[in-house]
């Protein structure tokens, strides 16, 4: 939250900052994944540091060492080896950042888009009302995983370029939101106050109406982020997205799915890093949710 | 010595505000016109629904009007936009009726009070913190209050925010949208006596709304009872305020319905209460002539004892009843009473 307080809608009913954070934590599970988040970030963001360093634990994740390929978990590897005898549990570390990033950056790129197309939208109304909701309506109409799946065929997959792919294929629902917030609100009084005055409509979108409508947007952002990074180890494991040596949890599957049986610790772990991180994200946004929510009093 | 006949501040021509489209259409005002002269007080009365609020918000041009015309010191406000717009803008300001909603829950005072001023002086930070301290203590607040968020606020001192906020940008008119009906009965006076101490160190004119004729009564100049969007009585506040001293006072048998639901404390003073059945029709389809005959105790009482060729039945929610027939047949027009300047009323039956 940026500022001290928190209007929910129409409601009249406030939830400050402080509140916010006392009914937060009454949702233990919530609580966890938050915790969760911030260690996953902490060591991906870390190890990555270290990495670039020149630190490498406990060994160097893109160094191949053939003699020791397919070595199952132990003391030296935790996570065992994979095919070209490179430590697992060092890619699979080193692949968090890349999945953070990734969807960091897709679900900021979708929630600006979102935004702005959401707030003109729901506050100009009429024409361009229609105009918007009906292109949001044919974006939502595209199977957006092809359209990503066929725009990474064709340019050069950086991070980057994936990031962005994901993030301008995924920002209808904010839009939505967004715009039903601005129905809401606009017609509040302040924003009235504010017309009389003489504000002009920027003033007014950014100052008045976009403040109060965050919360919610929030929600989805964490949402949004747990989205991108599934959609990015999916475009990996394809072999559309992340391009090894680089590792990314999708193409650290991709490249183990062969010698599954005979060295499941290639699959499974990375597996259960983006299982984990989405989880996190998604119960950490409805935590969120639930506690932005003053009708939800009950439930917490 | 030379009588100056000084230009009204406010002229309203005809205002008609509708919303929706063909059939679907409320008329929420239609047709009204009010003149509201420099310095002076005039007050709209009415049920809710019958178009007040709707006549102050299109004024300041936050609804589109349908119709007619207002003049603000002779500009055209609907014909207006741009730079002089704002310009105009920043001499007419609204005081909301809910204080909480009136202010933006995520602005400290001192942002809520600053803003008209940053919209229309260019004033240094300093100053304009400042200015929001002068303003702050003319209504009467702490200028330590500043750096307050509005919902660490009482409902009063809320509301003493929104005036301080309307007051920023120097108007010389301010609408007030109910500005004390959320408000406690004790903090209500207080308001009241700001309201009216500022128009009296500052000249402000005011365009007071409310359903309550106790609230304006002594607080008004001029006082213009409305119903389905249109005024049918406007007189000064020495007419009404007669009922004080028993003597005839307001005419329209609506005003007098009006009048007659304020409550009275002492027992021997109670008169006779009017009692209005039904509730106001819907302004999609106002009733026919005048707007308040299927209510009105009038035309009732005038169509018991009147030959059978002169009235008329109707139906309403509680059965028929008999009422006069021109009173469905003739719009009602604002006629003056007696020889006042300011009374007129819209009542066919009394004008005859």
């Amino acid at each position: 939250m940026s500022d001290k307080t928190t209007k929910i809608k129409g409601d009249s009913e406030l939830v400050t900052r402080a509140g916010f954070w006392k009914r937060y934590r009454r949702n233990k599970p919530a609580v966890v994944s938050l915790a969760v988040m911030i260690l996953l970030f902490v060591t991906g963001i870390g190890y990555w540091g270290l990495y670039e360093l020149g630190i490498y634990l406990p060994s160097n994740p893109n160094q191949t060492d053939p003699p020791a390929q397919f070595q199952p978990p132990s003391m030296q590897h935790p996570l065992g080896t994979d095919d070209l005898g490179r430590d697992v549990m060092g890619r699979v570390l080193l692949g968090a950042h890349i999945s953070l990033l990734i969807g960091f950056v897709a679900a900021g790129a979708s929630i600006i888009i979102g935004i702005f197309f959401g707030s003109v939208s729901g506050y100009f109304g009429g024409w361009i009302d229609t105009i918007i909701m009906r292109f949001v309506d044919m974006m939502m109409c595209i199977p957006t995983f092809f359209l990503v799946l066929t725009v990474a065929a064709l340019v050069k997959p950086s991070i980057w370029y994936i990031a962005g792919i994901i993030g301008v294929t995924s920002w209808m629902s904010t839009s939505r939101l967004v715009r039903a917030e601005f129905l809401t609100l606009r017609e509040m009084d302040y924003v009235q106050a504010a017309r009389a005055t003489g504000v002009g409509h920027f003033g007014i979108i950014f100052r008045h109406i976009l403040p109060n409508a965050m919360p919610p947007v929030f929600v989805t952002a964490v949402l949004s982020v747990a989205g991108a990074i599934l959609t990015e180890a999916s475009l990996s494991f394809l072999g559309f997205g992340v391009q090894p040596p680089d590792p990314s949890w999708g193409n650290i599957i991709a490249g183990g799915k062969q010698y599954i049986l005979e060295a499941w610790w290639l699959i499974v772990f990375p597996g259960i890093a983006i299982f984990v991180t989405t989880l996190a994200f998604y119960m950490t946004g409805e935590g969120m949710r639930i506690a932005l929510d003053p009708k939800e009093t009950k439930k917490i | 010595m030379i009588e100056q006949i000084e230009k009204p501040l406010v002229v309203i021509d005809a205002l008609r505000t509708h919303f929706g489209k063909g059939k679907r259409t409320v008329r929420a005002v239609d047709g009204v016109d009010l003149v509201i002269p420099r310095g002076k007080t005039v007050a709209l009365v009415g049920e809710s629904g019958s178009g007040k609020t709707t006549v102050g918000r299109t004024m300041l041009k936050l609804i589109p009007a349908t119709g007619g015309k207002v003049l603000f010191d002779g500009y055209d406000i609907f014909s207006t936009s741009g730079r002089d717009l704002k310009k105009l803008r920043q001499r007419m300001q609204m005081i909301f009726q809910d204080p909480a909603a009136s202010l933006n829950p995520r602005m400290t005072v001192e942002k809520i009070i600053a803003e008209p001023l940053k919209v229309h002086f260019s004033m240094s930070r300093t100053q304009r913190r400042q200015r929001v301290a002068e303003l702050l203590q003319q209504v009467e607040l702490s200028p330590r209050y500043m750096n307050r968020y509005p919902h660490e606020f009482s409902g009063g001192q809320r509301q003493r925010i929104g005036i301080a906020r309307a007051l920023a940008s120097n108007p010389d008119f301010i609408v007030c949208d109910e500005p004390v009906s959320a408000l406690d009965v004790s903090i209500q006076g207080q308001i009241l006596n700001l309201l009216s101490d500022l128009q009296q160190q500052l000249g402000l004119s005011y365009l007071f709304v409310a359903h309550d004729l106790t609230v304006v009564e002594h607080f008004a100049d001029i006082i213009a009872v409305m119903y389905l969007g249109r005024i049918v009585e406007i007189a000064s506040k020495q007419v009404v305020l007669e009922r004080h001293h028993g003597r005839e006072h307001l005419r329209h048998p609506y005003s007098l319905a009006l009048l007659s639901s304020i409550p009275v404390i002492d027992p021997a003073k109670r008169q006779n209460r009017v009692k209005l059945t039904g509730e106001m029709p819907s302004p999609l389809n106002p009733p026919c002539g005048c707007a308040f005959h299927p209510r009105c105790p009038l035309t009732a009482k005038l169509a018991a004892e009147a030959p059978q060729s002169e009235t008329t039945e109707i139906p309403t929610s509680s059965g028929t009843i008999r009422v006069m027939k021109r009173c469905t047949q003739q719009a009602p027009q604002l006629q003056a009473v007696d020889n006042d300047a300011v009374h007129k009323h819209a009542c066919i039956m009394l004008q005859d």
